[in-house]
């Protein structure tokens, strides 16, 4: 695998992780929780290397 | 646990439900494995990355099957799914794969060339993610693909793809499009090294002829051709006049662009002494203008605005309300490939490659595609069990054991009926269990009884010659039918050298 995709996954690995902590640090906002889970989710197929 | 935990533990859950059942079903996608039976002329099976290194362990790696006949002679590389998404060109390489007989040179066949393309769903578009072909076994279940190679495996893309080696500036996504990363290179991209391993082959094998099986849209020019650069031109345009001469089937030549870089059909003629070319067939499926893009859009090519367009003078092939069914594009495939072969033979007698057991245009259409796909479970079975597992209808309708005819009013056995008499036996050796009727026949002259007398007289002489072949006799009967069964009922000579025959019956197995 070549460096520079590397780093992409290494960056989709940091947003995942931001948004992970956004959504457990979010307490009112039931949409925001929703809107956190839903962006994550073409991120966590991505670096499962599934999509 | 507090409302907001609960709260997010459904959201949590649900989330994780969807992609689930979404991730499930792409990773089913990306790993399914299209079933492909190695035929009776395949010889060696090897990697593409047995050519360029760097493949070795990713998914671009592909299969390179290798047809090699007895006889010396010239190479052809037949290429498939290029483009993934257009699958006439795989369905075509697998009839070659699964039925081709080489006597003279090599085939080597590439059915999945971009593989990673293979694996990738387009987004989109709404494509079906596999289609199926009914078969004389059953339905065959086929990967459908993407024109490009899967981000998964080559990522990010470049604002703008610079070719190498030619510096062309080109669109951003034909980095990973293999008709556009030719001749590739080593330590390039992957799929840049998926084209190099292409070239390698046609370098280190010394291959006369390269094809790259393709589909293009109806409303665009460049359909239902051949793209050929100069050194193939020749015989790229002899081939499009002879089937349309002698199949009726419509199909011309364009020129390959001398100013537009990475194509199979440039760089292939450029950068090795390989004569590419390249096939088009229409596919309606790709056109832009279409309803839904459905698995039948995708096998019959039917589509009502196309008709419309169609009625306008905007396409550039005939089209009705027949559509552009697969058969006739895979059938137009075999022609095409077939005839570039015989032009090529007949050019370069010393590089002559003879392929056998392959259908044409005409063959396809009637008996469709499927007919020419062999099943998988049955191909994993020992030919003794394939044996065992047919009825004797069956076996006997495949007529395993050839009859043998006799002179007039003689009950020897001829020359050209021992070397029948021996392919039979060895039949019956391999399948030991088998136990046949011979059965003697006679012409229409003489008399009843002196007919049913020599039938018998020509049943035991076969059973006979099959015992000094090694055949026990407790595994034979013998039975004659004199006159009283004609294969041709006529009243001349040519029929009656029919009728006076020995053939067998399987009778127990």
């Amino acid at each position: 695998m070549p460096v520079i995709m590397i780093l992409y996954y290494a960056i989709c690995a940091y947003v995942i992780a931001m948004l992970i902590w956004n959504f457990i640090r979010e307490k009112r906002s039931v949409n925001d929780m929703l809107l956190y889970l839903i962006v994550l989710i073409p991120l966590v197929l991505r670096i499962l290397r599934v999509k | 646990m507090s409302r907001v935990w609960k709260i997010k533990s459904i959201l949590l859950l649900a989330v994780i439900a969807i992609m689930t059942a979404a991730g499930f079903e792409f990773y089913h996608h990306r790993h399914y494995m299209t079933p492909m039976v190695e035929g009776p002329g395949v010889t060696k099976v090897v990697k593409l990355s047995d050519y360029s290194k760097g493949l070795k362990g990713t998914i671009a790696d592909t299969d390179v099957f290798f047809l090699e006949g007895k006889e010396e002679g010239g190479k052809m590389l037949i290429i498939a799914n290029t483009h993934a998404n257009e699958p006439a060109a795989m369905l075509t390489a697998l009839i070659f794969l699964e039925n081709a007989v080489v006597d003279k040179g090599t085939l080597i066949i590439i059915p999945h060339f971009n593989n990673s393309a293979s694996s990738n769903t387009r987004p989109g578009d709404g494509y079906p993610l596999y289609f199926e072909i009914p078969t004389d076994w059953g339905r065959k279940k086929f990967r459908m693909g993407n024109r490009d190679a899967s981000p998964l495996d080559q990522w990010p893309d470049p604002d703008v793809y610079v070719h190498y080696p030619e510096k062309q500036l080109l669109s951003f996504i034909d980095i990973r499009n293999t008709n556009r990363t030719w001749p590739g290179r080593p330590n390039g991209p992957l799929m840049e090294q998926v084209t190099y391993g292409a070239m390698q082959i046609m370098s280190e094998e010394k291959v006369d002829i390269a094809v790259d099986v393709h589909g293009a849209e109806t409303m665009f020019p460049v359909t239902n051709c051949i793209v050929a650069p100069e050194e193939s031109i020749r015989i790229a345009i002899m081939t499009t006049l002879t089937v349309k001469a002698e199949e009726g089937f419509e199909n011309h030549v364009e020129p390959s662009p001398l100013g537009f870089r990475g194509l199979s059909h440039r760089e292939i003629g450029d950068y090795s002494d390989t004569m590419p070319f390249l096939l088009e067939a229409p596919l309606p499926f790709l056109d832009q203008p279409t309803g839904p893009k459905t698995v039948d859009l995708l096998l019959d090519g039917k589509d009502p605005f196309l008709l419309s367009l169609s009625k306008k003078g905007k396409l550039f092939v005939s089209y009705d309300e027949t559509g552009w069914p697969m058969d006739k594009r895979v059938g137009q495939h075999c022609s095409v490939i077939l005839e570039l072969i015989r032009q090529f033979s007949s050019k370069f007698p010393d590089r002559a490659i003879k392929v056998n057991n392959v259908p044409r245009y005409e063959e396809v259409v009637k008996n469709s595609v499927g007919h020419y796909y062999h099943d998988p479970d049955e191909a994993e079975k020992t030919e003794e069990e394939i044996f065992m597992s047919k009825s004797l209808e069956e076996i006997n309708r495949e007529a395993p054991l050839q009859m043998i005819h006799f002179d007039y009013d003689r009950y020897f056995i001829r020359d050209d009926a021992k070397s029948i008499l021996e392919t039979n036996a060895a039949w019956l050796k391999k399948f030991p269990t088998a136990r046949i009727l011979i059965e003697g026949h006679c012409d229409e002259r003489g008399t009843e009884e002196y007919n049913l007398a020599l039938g018998k007289k020509r049943a035991k002489s076969t059973f006979d010659y099959l015992v000094s072949l090694g055949i026990s006799s407790s595994k034979m009967q013998i039975i004659s039918y004199g006159k009283s069964q004609p294969l041709d009922p006529g009243h001349n000579e040519i029929a009656w050298q029919k009728n006076r025959r020995a053939q067998f019956t399987i009778i127990g197995k």
